[in-house]
């Protein structure tokens, strides 16, 4: 589970930071959601009680919506006056995020009650609902961002966007740490042998 | 619960967006809007001051609009060439390209933009005395042209000669006010002013000479070593299509010189070229011009 979260949290960071080469882009955006949907695979695999079908789904969505999304960078440089509905683009994008990230978190929510941490599960289910409202807000701002189009409105949005994209990188990388009591997922093999020795 | 509350934040970003959307939909212009010009164009008798004729105009269009314009040519005038660019000519650091980035000023949905000109009268020998110029053919750098009511350009032609008035002082302020001094060489009478497109701000223009209302000039006598002032404020008035008028006169004093002679003197200080633009008034001038 740690791993899969570890690469979940890297998977964001990219997406978050993409990083360019000059003109050229080495680390565009798809390929931290990637990154993020290899983790969700890892989840899924050793995590029997919760069902990672769906953040795995929404991952994928997220990964042609990004793809989507280079070919309108390739088209903006371009002296082509873009449709009015691509610039909600970046909210589509936003809103399919949160959905990806709220259900992960539910999932992990579950894994933690499965395995009776309901105090975990709590912490979890509140980091949540914080997200979801962080989230709201950056939506909001950025929606009014596109319409109004004034520098200061942009601002705050990036701001508060950027305030919500820690909080989450934060909240996957307590979640790697956390422990997870798998029967699936052992630390050690060797611990195992030695209890059965006993 | 948190599904709840994700259902409300999804379902508020939604109506947000849509409102802004139908918003956005709603304040787009189908064209490009030019402002109203109202311009005195000075010429020249002699060949070497032909290519410094210069003036702007001024246009606003969607934000997103990456369109340039790259050529205007004057119906009612074929014979004139006119260079026009949305880029300044005098960009002083000539390698620092600005040409990636559509110009002009944004103001939430629109840009302003400024169209460079400059009249090309040196290669023909164009007459331009007295000719009036409303209409134009813009063409976009995207291939797309649109015929535009310009406002009202007179062409002039600024002839030299012996001039009883001296110029002394001039001042401008950014509320429309001005005025500007000069001093009689001799004995000199006022006749009348004339200008084209005075009665068109007439309503919103107090212009004085000599603390005189200009129908009361007519035989003023301004004695040698005495000045003539002329003071001048232009209002903006009620009327949002006043706001953004662009608008640069050049009333001419005519008066009689000493000998009996019949002389004129061009005033330059009637003018409102430069507006602080902002969003709300753009969309109440666009509204009063009735482009959604």
């Amino acid at each position: 589970m740690r791993y899969g979260y570890k690469k979940i949290f890297w998977g964001v960071f990219i997406a978050t930071f993409s990083i360019n080469l000059g003109m050229l882009q080495i680390l565009p955006a798809f390929v931290g959601w990637m990154v993020v949907a290899s983790g969700i695979s890892v989840l899924q695999e050793n995590s029997v009680t919760s069902d990672y079908e769906r953040p795995k789904t929404i991952s994928f969505i997220l990964i042609g919506v990004s793809l989507i999304g280079s070919l309108i960078t390739l088209f903006q440089g371009a002296q082509v006056n873009l449709p009015v509905a691509l610039l909600f683009y970046p909210l589509i994008v936003m809103a399919i995020e949160l959905l990806l990230f709220h259900r992960l978190l539910e999932a992990a929510v579950q894994d933690f009650s499965a395995i009776d941490d309901n105090e975990t599960a709590k912490l979890y289910t509140s980091k949540d609902r914080t997200f979801i409202i962080l989230m709201g807000i950056t939506l909001g701002m950025v929606t009014l961002s596109i319409f109004l189009n004034l520098q200061s409105v942009g601002f705050f949005a990036a701001i508060i966007a950027v305030v919500t994209r820690i909080y989450l990188l934060t909240t996957i990388n307590s979640l790697s740490k956390e422990v997870w009591e798998n029967p699936y997922e052992t630390e050690d093999p060797d611990d195992d042998i030695e209890h059965s020795v006993i | 619960m948190n599904n709840r509350l994700l259902k409300i934040v999804l379902s508020s970003v939604g109506v947000l967006s849509i409102a802004c959307l139908i918003a956005i939909l709603y304040l787009k212009l189908d064209e490009p809007a030019f402002l109203k010009h109202y311009y005195d164009i000075r010429t020249y008798e002699e060949n070497e001051h032909q290519q410094e004729i210069s003036f702007n105009l001024v246009y606003v269009t969607n934000v997103g609009d990456k369109r340039t314009v790259t050529q205007i040519d004057f119906p009612e005038s074929p014979e004139m060439i006119v260079h026009a660019s949305e880029y300044s000519h005098m960009n002083s650091f000539p390698w620092v390209s600005d040409q990636t980035n559509s110009p002009g000023e944004v103001h939430g949905r629109y840009s302003v933009r400024t169209i460079y000109c400059q009249v090309d009268l040196f290669a023909e020998n164009i007459e331009t005395d007295g000719k009036v110029i409303s209409q134009a053919n813009v063409h976009f750098s995207d291939g797309s042209k649109m015929d535009v009511d310009l406002g009202e350009f007179h062409f002039y032609v600024h002839r030299t000669m012996d001039q009883s008035f001296e110029s002394v002082s001039s001042s401008g302020s950014s509320d429309g006010s001005s005025s500007t001094r000069y001093r009689a060489t001799e004995e000199a009478t006022l006749v009348s002013v004339e200008s084209p497109m005075l009665h068109r701000f007439a309503d919103r223009l107090d212009l004085k000479i000599n603390g005189y209302v200009i129908d009361g000039i007519n035989g003023l006598k301004i004695e040698e070593g005495k000045y003539l002032e002329v003071k001048s404020k232009l209002y903006t008035g009620e009327d949002p299509l006043n706001v953004y008028a662009m608008i640069d006169l050049h009333p001419e004093i005519i008066y009689r010189n000493a000998a009996g002679d019949t002389r004129s003197l061009r005033f330059y200080n009637i003018d409102s070229l430069y507006h602080s633009f902002n969003f709300m008034d753009l969309y109440r001038y666009l509204s009063a011009r009735e482009v959604f």
